[in-house]
């Protein structure tokens, strides 16, 4: 099913620090087309930091990273905005743009970049918004007035609404209730299934990455030590990865 | 030795400063022109910048051009040499109250709005957000702004000037005696195409120095509410010094 030749992202031998303290040291991580693969780690491993890395947000210090087999380490500005056109993102804490209205927002990229119409980018923004869980009301409405699980559904409608070919998620369930969790895990599957994403999750909810997941990865100490699908996951055969899922601390 | 040391970091930090900010300058104009624009966000900082500071910058104008006329009679009066009002309040409006007060007005709203707005957007990933979207910040957030700053300013200093010399006007003519008439006919006659020049080269170039140092301060802020509050505060203290500064250059230039 999954084409192994692939390899929609690619890091290898990458190293992250910041200061004295490392971050990720030699990282190697491919991902191939239409996988969705989730990552867990310890809160402060580095899971934001890796996906900020594959995004050209941060610099690495050393290694390589490939997006659609084109090498990105080395990218000037130019190339750089051109190569995220068809890549989402869902930041951790939403990151609204706070002097746009809702709908503004998860248009953003097709009223700014793609020169839609207005009236036509807004009615999309409003079905993105409907693939959420957020009533059409909600639209018109600016980020200060949402609460914090609404910013984030709001977040994974703007990640989505360009039909991108990679998503990241950093924690899409993080702050929402057990039912609205279960939409957005259903929306990212479909995302993936329907319209052939290849799709990163970072979560700490084991539930959540079983439900999305064809592949779960464990970063520890800078490294991916883990990688298995989730049925693996019942029987790990890593003492780490058993203390993660079961929630004991070492 | 551990001053001489510390001396020199400090020297090599400013010298990294001033080239990260020639470069920030560098990308601000070469996106000037390199299209797609968004003259929207144009539009919303000239309306911003010009529109919402006329208050603040004519009330200050105003002040200045009365203030100016009062002293300078006290002054003039002891040699007899009244007749010179009008002539010192229009120089010294248009030629540096005009365009020194409107930047320092100027900085201390925009400047630090815009320093505070781009530093939250920092903090808040906003900007890193724009870049995931193929929005390139320069385009969209900074370039806009400071051409707003350079084409409005030069206006709002014209205004200020117009409305610094009828300060004077107002207290020459109900203060000091002076006759209305003879009071215009005095400015008129003082008044040199110079003048303008003077006031558009300073205008657009504390225009830029208020949006470029907002913009900048703004972009690189680091930490969360306390980063951008330092930021704030340094747009709003550099770019009054680099005013202050290049008035004097500009002064000298067309002395
Ligand atoms: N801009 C930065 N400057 C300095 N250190 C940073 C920066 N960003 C991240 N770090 C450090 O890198 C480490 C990894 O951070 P990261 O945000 O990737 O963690 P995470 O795995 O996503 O954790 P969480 O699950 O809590 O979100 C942390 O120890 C953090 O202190
Ligand atoms: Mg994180």
């Amino acid at each position: 099913m999954i084409n192994k030749k692939e390899a929609v992202i690619e890091l290898k031998n990458v190293y992250k620090s910041f200061g004295s303290k490392y971050v990720l040291r030699d990282f190697d991580l491919t991902i191939y087309k239409g996988q969705s693969v989730v990552m867990l780690g310890q809160s402060g491993m580095g899971k934001s930091v890796s996906v900020r890395l594959m995004l050209g947000l941060m610099d690495v210090d050393s290694g390589s990273i490939k997006i659609n087999g084109k090498e990105i380490t080395n990218f000037t500005e130019e190339n750089f905005y051109e190569n995220n056109r068809g890549i989402g993102m869902l930041f951790q804490n939403g990151a609204l743009f706070d002097s746009m209205s809702v709908w503004e927002n998860v248009a953003f990229s097709l009223l700014n970049i793609d020169k839609m119409n207005p009236d036509v980018a807004r009615k999309i923004a409003i079905e993105k918004l409907a693939d959420v869980g957020l009533p059409a009301k909600v639209a018109n409405m600016m980020p200060s007035e949402l609460s914090g699980g609404m910013k984030k559904r709001v977040g994974l409608a703007r990640a989505i609404a360009d039909n991108p070919s990679i998503i990241f998620f950093d924690e899409p369930t993080t702050g929402l209730d057990p039912i609205m969790s279960d939409v957005i895990n259903n929306l990212i599957v479909r995302c993936v299934k329907q319209l052939g994403a290849t799709a990163l999750t970072i979560t700490h909810d084991i539930n959540s990455a079983k439900k999305i997941a064809d592949r779960i990865v464990m970063l520890y100490e800078g490294k991916i030590i883990w990688d298995g699908t989730p049925k693996d996951l019942d029987n790990p055969k890593n003492e780490y990865v058993e203390h993660f899922v079961k929630g004991i601390s070492l | 030795m551990e001053m001489i040391r510390k001396i020199g970091n400090m020297g090599i930090n400013f010298m990294k400063s001033v080239f990260q900010f020639l470069l920030f300058l560098i990308q601000t104009i070469h996106n000037w022109f390199a299209p797609p624009y968004y003259p929207k966000v144009f539009l919303r900082n000239v309306i911003e910048i010009g529109f919402y500071s006329l208050p603040v910058v004519s009330l200050t104008a105003l002040f200045a051009g009365m203030v100016l006329a009062l002293q300078s009679y006290s002054g003039f009066s002891s040699f007899s040499a009244e007749g010179a009002v009008a002539t010192v309040v229009e120089i010294a409006i248009t030629r540096e109250l005009g365009p020194v007060f409107a930047g320092l007005m100027v900085a201390g709203r925009i400047g630090a709005t815009m320093a505070a707005s781009i530093g939250t957007m920092k903090v808040t990933e906003q900007i890193d957000a724009l870049k995931t979207l193929s929005m390139n910040p320069f385009k969209y957030i900074i370039s806009p702004r400071v051409l707003a700053g350079v084409v409005v300013m030069p206006l709002l200093v014209l205004i200020a000037d117009i409305i610094g010399i009828f300060g004077g006007f107002i207290v020459s003519v109900n203060e000091l005696g002076f006759n209305p008439y003879v009071y215009i006919k005095d400015t008129y006659n003082s008044m040199q195409w110079i003048d303008a020049v003077v006031g558009i080269a300073k205008g657009a170039t504390f225009g830029a120095i208020i949006t470029s140092m907002g913009c900048y301060y703004g972009y690189y802020t680091e930490g969360g509410a306390d980063g951008v509050g330092k930021a704030t505060t340094n747009a709003v203290v550099y770019s009054s010094i680099l005013i202050l500064i290049f008035n004097y250059i500009l002064t000298a230039v067309f002395f």
